[in-house]
């Protein structure tokens, strides 16, 4: 770790200010000169200090300590001070003889200036260090204020410093002397109000609470030890750093006492707070197990998707936060074979084999029962015989808990076995419920992903059966003619219809048109719409009349289509050469024809049955076939019923009269597409709500331009 | 959409079925259960009185095909009423009346199941 210049800067500058103020006031005094001894040298090494704790605040790993790391901190740093105070007594009794002043005098002096900097320094550098492992136990948990309240604090200590440099006043080690002058009893009352903020400060040890029963335990004796050492080790007899440091600098050995006070004021604070928190230290342990555990499981539901894993995490933490010896999960199947195990931890063979056996199936069926879980305290005492024998060779205790899914199901069962009897309290239960639940959440999570991912898998089938299924439809409108225009188009109302059209070049006359509808939705239809396009395609030639081609369709038909399934068509065949269309009605809305002659719109509803419905007694014996003399001007149209059962708001269908209707304006208006028209209006109609397969043919016989004129 | 509903009256060994909606592939099970049950109980002497079926789409029209062979195979018959000429003409173009006996009222069916 490199060490961030600015802080070797302020070192350098706060210890230059220590030996300056320390050397100035020596100077002072060897020329005589005792008043001005502090207040110059003070307010340097006040200064100092304020730049020591600068730089410790510079450190960046010092605002970021755990607790733990931070009460070692204290620890080792109070064990430093306690060991330096120790030293001093022991190696250096005579450091200190008498008055400083004197000691110069007689030139007594055991250690020179530099020595005396850098002990004073060291001292400095330790509390400062304390005093901000104090801060930072004390910012735990903190409110608006506690920061505030603790700046507070400093710049009052700080203010203190400064008086009682003046006043020579301090009540913290020599206690209060006389006071004379009213800036004296000033001085004194900014102690007992720096008191008085240490304590309020040392309220705040809320971190107490977040330390296990061990660490409160090895806390609480440190605490006490370090402690008692602190007060002894200065209340000892000959030289100990409080006096040493009073001796040489008047400000160092006040801001030593203050923080030590500070620290000694915490300790006791905290001790007593340990103490009062030790007996329900084990307790708030448990708790903070459980919670820690049923937080991992949950976070566990929503990241780990892997069924089995999540299932061995639920046995794990069954052990874990009700202490017990085995654990076991078993999932209710009732589609297949019911129970089977899902995970277990740390079970013995023998029961591992009696689970695999029968799986306690005589529990199974009490908890699938009564809905209930199931605690068992002497399994060697069981005596309810509807829980059979077996379970009494086991010992201890049991506990069965159901997963009961929101329908009341029993999904599972938690097993948990303890070898000693009674193991399981209220507590336990409960807990085990909690992570039943838990359970239950992950498994209605699984199975509702498992759905997502099949309906996607559905959608993309879906989405190919559709791309197949445009290809079974004629890419592009051929021309008949040159006096023919067509128009046609297929909207399946989902991915896939049952809607199909189809244009067949019988010979250099003829061509074939087809439309049909199949009834019901979606795969079946398509299905269906394939299997008739088959037809179509093969038979369309070697049939050229509609009505024989209708009889052979039926006939491949019939027996190769669901019986509630049929195919309503309309087969025509347009000869050029004779001018005339000729055509077969199965079951398919009528076929729309306008008669330029009449200017009126025909709907030619023939005789004949739906495909697929009769073996064909009945369906030859209806089905005819009409010739339409196909004239300059005369216009056919073909569709299928997704365009009239359209519906409106009201529920209202848009019917034959309506589409007859918008024939007759498409006709007058001449120009443009009758489909776009239709499309349009329709689509008006019903206010953009979903339209079943739509499907239209237009064929058109442009007018002849010498009869025009 | 509107609701549909099927309603069943027995009078001796005639059962009678009312529609009553919209009867389309939503609904078309509902219908079918109904003919299913009286199938399940040998009552094969159906009458479907459609006085108050608004709309029937070909899955409607199915149900009757998924049935009328074997009704017919066991001596029965599915007999229709009462329709309204909207549904009548949905019927008659695809050539049910070929198919099916339909009749102005049901008292006609019910006489036709006992002249018989």
């Amino acid at each position: 770790m490199t060490v961030p210049k600015r802080i070797i800067v302020l070192g350098v500058l706060s210890f230059a200010l220590i030996i300056a103020g320390l050397s100035i006031s020596r100077l002072l005094l060897e020329n005589n000169l005792p008043l001005a001894d502090s207040i110059v040298s003070n307010l340097l090494i006040i200064f100092g200090i304020n730049l020591i704790i600068l730089m410790l605040f510079g450190l960046p790993r010092f605002q970021t300590l755990s607790t733990q790391k931070r009460l070692a901190v204290i620890g080792w740093t109070s064990g430093i001070f306690i060991l330096f105070s120790l030293a001093m007594n022991i190696f250096m009794p005579d450091i200190i003889t008498a008055d400083y002043y004197e000691m110069i005098e007689s030139g007594s002096e055991p250690i020179n200036v530099i020595a005396v900097s850098a002990l004073v320094y060291c001292t400095l550098l330790l509390a400062s260090l304390l005093y901000i492992q104090l801060y930072g136990m004390i910012l735990i948990n903190q409110k608006k204020r506690t920061r505030l309240s603790f700046w507070f604090l400093y710049v009052i200590i700080l203010s203190f410093l400064v008086m009682s440099s003046i006043t020579k006043i301090n009540p913290f080690s020599t206690g209060i002397t006389d006071p004379e002058y009213l800036f004296e009893y000033f001085t004194i009352a900014v102690g007992i109000l720096i008191i008085f903020l240490m304590v309020t400060n040392s309220y705040r040890n809320s971190w107490v609470n977040y330390l296990n029963k061990k660490q409160k335990i090895i806390t609480l004796f440190t605490g006490i030890l370090i402690t008692l050492f602190m007060i002894l080790v200065e209340e000892l007899p000959g030289q100990n750093l409080q006096i040493t440091l009073l001796t040489y600098s008047h400000s160092s050995g006040v801001f030593f006492s203050i923080i030590r006070l500070f620290f000694l004021i915490y300790c006791m604070m905290g001790i007593i707070s340990l103490v009062l928190h030790l007996p329900t230290a084990g307790i708030f342990d448990r708790k903070v197990r459980q919670l820690t555990s049923l937080f991992q499981v949950s976070n566990a539901i929503s990241t780990s998707m892997n069924p089995e894993k999540f299932l061995n995490m639920i046995t794990d933490k069954t052990l874990e936060v009700v202490g017990a010896n085995s654990s076991w999960l078993l999932m209710n199947d009732p589609g297949k074979n019911g129970f089977r195990l899902g995970a277990f931890s740390q079970v013995p063979k023998e029961i591992l084999e009696k689970i695999k056996r029968d799986k306690f199936s005589t529990i199974n069926n009490w908890i699938i029962k009564t809905k209930k879980p199931l605690v068992l305290h002497q399994l060697l005492q069981v005596k309810t015989p509807a829980l059979g024998n077996e379970i009494r060779l086991i010992g201890g205790s049991l506990l069965a808990m159901p997963l009961l899914e929101e329908n009341n199901n029993v999904a599972g069962i938690i097993y948990a076995w303890k070898e000693s009897e009674f193991g399981f309290d209220e507590e336990d239960r409960e807990m085990i419920q909690a992570f039943a639940n838990q359970t239950v959440i992950a498994i209605e999570n699984i199975a509702l992903l498992e759905q997502r991912m099949e309906r996607q898998r559905l959608q993309q089938e879906l989405d190919v059966a559709r791309e197949i299924q445009l290809k079974l439809l004629p890419k592009e409108i051929p021309v008949l003619s040159d006096e023919i225009e067509v128009e046609a188009i297929s909207i399946p109302a989902n991915e896939v219809g049952g809607d199909y059209y189809d244009f067949i070049k019988l010979d250099d006359n003829k061509w074939g048109i087809f439309i049909a509808d199949v009834s019901g939705k979606s795969i079946s239809a398509a299905l269906y719409m394939a299997e008739i396009k088959g037809f179509i395609q093969s038979l369309a030639k070697l049939y050229p009349s509609p009505r024989d081609l209708m009889i052979k369709v039926n006939e491949t038909l019939y027996g190769n289509i669901d019986r509630k399934s049929f195919i309503t068509m309309i087969a025509a065949v347009i000869d050029l050469k004779k001018g005339e269309l000729k055509y077969s009605r199965a079951g398919h809305s009528p076929l729309g024809y306008y008669d330029p002659d009449e200017d009126i719109w025909n709907f030619f509803q023939p005789p004949g049955l739906g495909l697929g419905l009769d073996k064909g007694d009945v369906f030859n014996n209806i089905i005819k076939e009409e010739t339409i003399e196909f004239k300059p001007g005369s216009v056919f149209y073909l569709y299928t019923d997704g365009v009239t059962e359209v519906f409106d708001i009201n529920n209202e269908e848009f019917g034959e009269n309506r589409l007859q209707e918008l024939l007759y304006t498409c006709k007058r208006e001449s120009k443009g597409s009758y489909i776009d028209a239709i499309l349009n209006k329709i689509d008006l109609f019903s206010s953009g709500g979903k339209l079943d397969d739509v499907t239209m043919i237009v064929v058109k016989m442009k007018e002849n331009e010498a009869e025009k004129q | 959409m509107s609701g549909f509903e099927v309603e069943r009256r027995d009078k001796e060994n005639i059962s009678c079925l009312y529609v009553k909606g919209f009867l389309d592939a939503h609904t078309a099970p509902q219908f079918e259960e109904a003919i299913q049950n009286l199938v399940d109980e040998e009552r094969f002497k159906i009458i479907v009185n459609l006085c108050d079926l608004t709309y029937i789409s070909s899955a409607g029209l199915g149900v009757f095909m998924g049935f009328i062979e074997d009704i017919r195979s066991k001596g029965g018959d599915l007999k229709l009423s009462n329709m309204t000429s909207k549904v009548y003409k949905v019927f008659d173009l695809l050539g049910f009346p070929n198919l099916y006996e339909i009749y102005e009222d049901e008292n006609e069916a019910v006489d036709k199941y006992q002249k018989a």
